[in-house]
């Protein structure tokens, strides 16, 4: 295929997910009668059609993480992201691995296929459910997610752990190199930042629900890989390449590495700390930009990683330590760090508070400082991607059920996937996930949320459920 | 089991890996040699996707499977391409047909990347991974990541320990079912289409260089340094910033540092630390290899700026004269050599002595250049280390001493050119009496005309005589005039051609003074029969009665 014809043909295909997604998010909230459905659904024909004068068969397919126009790949750029993000989780959902169209599709052939996918997430087997639907039509075919169909898969939270602990093994033992004037290679950090952003992109819930486990006692280092997961996931919403994923995760890895000369006794006093100690904590920031340019000879990385260790703590309006004289902006990523590094530590019992927040406070803490310590934008950004109870949230729901976020839903941030721990009863379970989504047969949601429980006030760990 | 002739056309596309691998280290990438060996490349993988739909490779330490069969093997280390690959972790790689004649020829290039370097991050994994190809697809074994054996196992015993209990789980419950606070309703604003507009902005802001951002952090770490250990590191980092800088051509930036570091060191209002600091950076800067790397930048770049590298110059510590006058023979672009030149007269001002250690290198050119640069500083201090160097054996070094005598002068430098009137090299000769003439001493004058009068001095081919008397014209006083007027009145009866050389170019010497008082005694000689002199006595009353014409007087 020449250049100039995958082009055009991803484009066109851009436009199909587009339309496709579009149509889905209406159809969730009207029904199929509905005239903005209808309209919808009439772009949508027009779009396959045009589509299928070239293709003869249009075949739009999920493998991984892509969509695929019949074998080619659909690219995509920051702007369609959102889109392809909701088509992806909504296919996944529903073990939909491909939708085929066949030449001259028409109004009614789509409108069964939207009917047959929206009501197919109150199904125990949606993807059954809508192959049985569509068997009527000779013009749209579906097929099932290849994943499930063709291999036992690989169990994805075990992958998620080894990811997860294998950074936080490299960060302690580069970070002791460091310390120690060892002579380190980067070339480990970028295998290991590259396997989480396999990872983000394709666990992306099981990963942040990696970072949502305070307990361990080197701390610094799960701090430093809670940072990198967290700001490359919020780089992922943001529409980052691999490539800045990367860098971003490697810069967010060593944010903290001026902490290697803060004594540990400071670093783990369980109480608060008085001036000099804290006098000592806000070199860090120097310490560690000195660290990075001192790692070896100057070039792009230590340029760009001593900045963001620099500026971390500079606060969006430079209100933060270190001081500085001249005032100038900060960096994209030192302020996409900086969002991150907040919400670690402030849900952590640790450096900064010794009483951790909950997630969910902790949300509203960061949007109280929106716009002077933490750029507005990002943060906006960040919300969207944990949602109003992020992963790790301990939460009441209506139903006297006692459980923990576990998963976020883009389009109903209020309505996350929660693990319950206490049943209606009062007795311990042992983990049955549910999605705040599901209705019942009147249409009104089965579970909400009624209440969040601060976890550090009753001493609780959910860390079993996590991992 | 593949057929035979898959089996070959394996083999055959992993020689023309191994091929592609030499031929892309040692040309760039558009060199035809190069395209060539990709094309080649591709071409072989499209015959074999005509029959096949995948090639799969699997990798070992020493050898590379198609299939079962062993399509490569070597023991060795180097080359060794199935090494090359299971070193990173690779353990199978997979083309797909459909791979497109790019794709394939970034993989090439990622095989033929140049990885030993201590700056490069990556290994073969991660720039496969970067690249992201559709039909190139890879098995990666992750277990050499690790630092330590089995970390996780006691990460997760470790917090297994602080579990909660279930009686506290439960009265956690119970408590926060009965006084627990409602949700707070949060309202989240959804992205907008502006949203993502400011976004794109951060992003395109992204893509600049952000040296000059570390510079201005650079700068804002020198205030909050405290120790010497802090104004120690700082030295080094601003030296390898430098560093970078000259290594990317960006001149316009290092000067900037180098300005705003000048000033500090001299800088009111700023400690002590900071300004000695300012001082050693300059100091670290002006060494070996940023003068090397300011010397590839010169022969690399086609867009320097004149007036930047000067203000660079002017920073430098007067160290850096020794390795610019190293470099100096070492460069390729006259224009580069012009800039170090003019470098070396900012700076050689400053060291004279360090300069001038430069005569001695090995290297006729560059100790010519360092003799012009000394000619250019004007300081006689030169001239006792140029006594050696007159007698260096290159007649252009020569030249320029003496020409250095010439405008330094100072004692012992017209004997020097005295000498130098005896080099058996006639270019050598004539530039010492050049010289003697700038000088226009009575001294200077006293040799010319005892060189003139010499016995010998007959013997000489008419040009050489003519310079000599060119020279003296330079005194136009009546001692000269007088001297002329006897050469010109002299006859000889043996050797009269000889003779009437010297008188017409006595005759040449006085038109050249210009003086009326002399117009007599040429016309005496206007009409005299010897072709030669008559011409030259005509030409002298011709250029004197025009000097009279345009009103100038002796």
């Amino acid at each position: 295929m020449k250049k100039d014809q995958e082009k055009e043909i991803n484009q066109k295909a851009r436009d199909l997910l587009n339309q496709l997604s579009a149509l889905l998010r209406t159809s969730h909230v009207h029904d199929t009668a509905n005239e903005a459905v209808i309209s919808g659904i009439d772009r949508l024909v027009s779009v396959v059609n045009e589509l299928a004068d070239d293709q003869q068969t249009v075949g739009l397919k999920l493998r991984g993480e892509y969509f695929y126009l019949n074998d080619l790949r659909i690219r995509y750029s920051l702007e369609h992201l959102i889109n392809f993000d909701f088509l992806t989780r909504e296919f996944k959902k529903r073990e939909l691995g491909g939708v085929i169209f066949i030449s001259n599709v028409n109004h009614n052939d789509i409108r069964t296929f939207i009917a047959a996918f929206i009501s197919s997430s109150f199904s125990q087997k949606p993807f059954d459910s809508i192959e049985k639907k569509m068997s009527e039509v000779q013009s749209v075919t579906v097929e099932k997610l290849m994943k499930i169909a063709e291999s036992e898969p690989l169990d994805p939270k075990k992958m998620v752990r080894k990811t997860y602990f294998n950074a936080v093994s490299y960060a302690s033992g580069i970070m002791r190199k460091i310390h120690t004037g060892e002579k380190v290679s980067l070339k480990t950090s970028k295998r290991i930042v590259a396997s989480v952003v396999d990872q983000i992109v394709e666990e992306e819930q099981l990963l942040l629900g990696m970072t949502v486990i305070k307990e361990y006692d080197e701390y610094t280092y799960h701090h430093s890989v809670n940072v990198s997961i967290l700001s490359m996931a919020l780089g992922q919403r943001l529409g980052m390449n691999r490539k800045m994923l990367t860098d971003l995760g490697m810069m967010a890895l060593f944010h903290d590495i001026g902490k290697i000369n803060v004594p540990n006794e400071i670093l783990n006093k369980p109480a608060s700390f008085d001036e000099d100690e804290w006098k000592i904590i806000r070199k860090h920031p120097f310490w560690g930009a000195k660290a990075l340019l001192k790692l070896r000879k100057i070039d792009e990385f230590s340029i760009k990683s001593a900045i963001v260790a620099f500026e971390h703590h500079l606060n969006y309006d430079l209100s933060g330590y270190p001081k500085i004289r001249r005032r100038f902006e900060l960096d994209l990523f030192s302020r996409i760090i900086s969002v991150a590094d907040w919400y670690d530590a402030i849900t952590s019992a640790r450096v900064y508070t010794r009483t951790p927040l909950p997630p969910d406070r902790a949300l509203y803490v960061m949007l109280e400082n929106s716009g002077t310590r933490l750029d507005p934008l990002i943060l906006k950004f960040f919300i969207n991607m944990v949602g109003v109870f992020p992963i790790g949230t301990i939460v009441m729901l209506n139903t006297n059920e006692l459980g923990f976020v576990s998963g976020t839903n883009q389009l109903f941030l209020k309505r996350p996937k929660v693990t319950i721990i206490i049943d209606r009863e009062g007795y311990r379970v042992t983990g049955t996930t549910v999605d705040l989504t599901e209705k019942d047969e009147q249409n009104e949601y089965i579970r909400t949320i009624i209440k969040t429980v601060n976890s550090a006030k009753y001493k609780m760990t959910i860390a079993r459920y996590l991992q | 089991m593949p057929g035979n002739d898959d089996i070959y056309q394996v083999i055959e596309i992993i020689r023309l890996f191994l091929k592609s691998k030499k031929i892309l280290k040692m040309y760039p990438f558009n060199n035809p040699l190069c395209i060539n060996i990709m094309d080649t490349c591709f071409a072989k993988f499209t015959e074999f996707f005509s029959i096949n739909e995948k090639l799969s490779l699997k990798i070992g330490q020493n050898n590379i499977l198609y299939d079962s069969e062993a399509v490569y093997s070597s023991t060795g280390k180097e080359d060794n391409l199935a090494l090359f690959f299971f070193k990173d972790g690779l353990r199978e790689i997979t083309f797909k047909r459909g791979l497109s004649r790019e794709d394939l020829y970034d993989f090439l290039k990622i095989i033929s990347f140049d990885f030993s370097s201590d700056s490069v991050d990556d290994d073969v994994v991660t720039l496969l991974w970067e690249k992201d190809f559709q039909n190139i697809q890879y098995v990666v074994e992750e277990i050499t990541l690790s630092d330590e054996e089995d970390y996780e196992s006691r990460a997760v015993a470790e917090i297994e320990e602080k579990n909660t209990d279930d009686e506290s789980l439960l009265g956690a419950y119970e408590d926060t079912l009965r006084n627990g606070s409602s949700v707070k309703d949060m309202e989240i604003a959804l992205l907008t289409d502006k949203d993502l507009q400011d976004l794109a902005v951060e992003f395109e802001k992204d893509e600049y260089d952000k040296t000059g951002k570390l510079i201005e952090i650079l700068f804002e770490m020198f205030l909050l340094s405290e120790t010497e250990d802090d104004f120690n590191d700082l030295t080094g980092f601003f030296v390898g910033v430098i560093e970078y800088l000259l290594g990317m051509e960006d001149i316009d930036t290092a000067t900037g540092i180098l300005l705003k570091l000048n000033h500090l060191k001299d800088a009111n209002g700023v400690s002590k630390e900071i300004r000695n600091c300012s001082k050693n950076i300059l100091i670290n800067i002006s060494t070996g290899n940023i003068i090397n790397l300011l010397g590839n930048m010169l022969d690399g770049s086609n867009k320097i700026n004149d007036k930047m590298i000067e203000d660079f110059v002017k920073c430098l510590d007067e160290k850096a004269i020794k390795p610019m006058v190293l470099i100096l023979g070492d460069l390729k672009k006259i224009h580069s050599r012009k800039l170090i030149v003019e470098a070396l007269i900012i700076l050689g001002r400053r060291n004279m002595d360090s300069l001038m250690e430069g005569l001695n290198d090995s290297r006729w050119y560059v100790i010519r250049n360092i003799i012009y640069v000394l000619r250019k500083i004007g300081d006689r201090k030169a001239v006792d280390c140029l006594f050696k160097t007159i007698r260096h054996g290159d007649v252009r070094v020569k030249k320029e001493v003496i020409r250095a005598f010439g405008e330094l002068g100072g004692a012992g430098v017209l004997a020097a050119l005295r000498n130098c009137l005896d080099d058996p090299d006639y270019q050598v000769e004539l530039a010492a009496l050049t010289e003697i003439g700038n000088i226009r001493s009575e001294g200077a004058k006293r040799t010319i005309l005892k060189r003139i009068s010499a016995g010998d001095f007959g013997e000489r081919n008419f040009e050489e005589k003519k310079k000599y008397y060119e020279v003296i014209s330079k005194w136009k006083d009546k001692e000269v005039r007088d001297f002329m007027a006897d050469i010109i009145d002299k006859r000889t009866f043996f050797g009269r051609t000889r003779n009437y050389e010297n008188r017409a170019c006595a005759a040449y010497c006085l038109g050249l003074i210009g003086n009326r008082e002399s117009l007599p005694l040429l016309d005496k000689y206007r009409n005299d029969g010897n072709r030669l002199f008559s011409e030259f006595i005509t030409e002298a009353i011709r250029q004197i009665e025009h000097e009279k014409g345009s009103g100038k007087r002796n």
